[in-house]
């Protein structure tokens, strides 16, 4: 009997319907943001852990090779190439670890060129992403390596201000 | 009559919509979404690299213009301008800043064409401070900027 009465409830009630209407309201909201802020053309984003100055240049950055310095290292893509504090405790310029792997890069582009048939390439630019607290010892000694590497266009990354 | 028309016509309104291929799509949408935006936007500061102070020599003719970036002030100066001190309190002084900028665009006003300026940094200058300056100098008029360590 008890059975029966609780059958015949769940029919006249039927199962409770999903009220869709708010999630949907979200999720409309949320792909609209979603789709403002969606970039195609794959663009530079900054380093793990470098915080960037603010600036209020509108240039984009080029695709390019990017070299990262903050905290205590300095990063040639995802590539630890030297430390900062053993560097500035040099008086030299050049920072071999970070011209080393330039070159390579470097040597890479050209040969590449090459086979390609392209005459007098053009080996791109490098992007430095320099962390806001970084001195101008460090940076001097980077944007140095960068040009001994054989790379003449430097660019240095920063946030964009409006 | 007008009862059953009435009771068909509710029958039809109450009919529910088949939202979930439109959810399907969104879950798919949103996560794809997620991955490929940038809620931070880069821009770049194109530039010539720094000499080492040594090797470097001011340029023969022109106005030769130069800030050097000290720790209580911004010093601007070159030829045919007089020299001016820009005192300042710390490297977030936004009203220092502010000076410099008045005073480099009195400067580009007299020199109209005058593009280039050196930021002659001392080796413990915060990047930050060479940046800010880098953008007064740009918003002045004089966009090719290069980089010199102090003496």
């Amino acid at each position: 009997m008890f059975g029966r009465r609780r059958s015949r409830t769940r029919k006249k009630f039927g199962p409770a319907p999903l009220k869709m209407t708010s999630m949907m309201d979200i999720l409309v909201v949320l792909l609209l943001f979603l789709i403002k802020s969606f970039v195609a053309d794959g663009q530079m984003t900054p380093a793990a852990g470098v915080q960037l100055p603010a600036s209020s240049s509108e240039e984009l950055p080029d695709e390019s090779i990017v070299v990262a310095v903050f905290d205590d290292a300095i990063l040639v893509g995802e590539e630890r190439v030297a430390s900062i504090t053993e560097e500035l405790s040099e008086s030299d310029l050049r920072i071999d670890g970070l011209a080393d792997r330039l070159i390579e890069l470097y040597d890479q582009k050209m040969t590449l060129a090459a086979r390609r048939g392209i005459v007098d390439p053009d080996p791109g630019s490098v992007t430095i992403q320099g962390d806001r607290d970084i001195e101008f010892e460090i940076l001097q000694k980077v944007m140095y390596t960068v040009g001994e590497g054989g790379f003449d266009q430097i660019s240095l990354a920063v946030i964009r201000t409006t | 009559m007008n009862k059953r028309r009435t009771q068909r016509f509710h029958k039809l309104v109450e009919a529910d919509l088949e939202i979930m291929p439109l959810m399907n799509l969104f879950v798919v949408l949103i996560p794809m979404l997620l991955l490929s935006a940038v809620f931070v936007e880069i821009a770049a500061i194109r530039m010539s690299a720094p000499g080492d102070g040594a090797d470097v020599e001011p340029p023969a003719a022109g106005l030769d213009l130069a800030i050097v970036i000290q720790p209580e002030a911004y010093l601007v100066r070159g030829r045919d301008i007089v020299s001016t001190e820009i005192p300042r309190t710390d490297r977030n002084d936004v009203e220092a800043a502010d000076r410099l900028l008045a005073a480099l665009e009195g400067i580009a006003l007299e020199h109209p064409g005058n593009e280039a300026v050196r930021i002659i940094s001392q080796d413990d200058t915060k990047y930050d401070e060479i940046v800010a300056v880098m953008d007064r100098s740009r918003d002045a008029g004089m966009p090719r900027v290069s980089l010199q360590a102090g003496d």
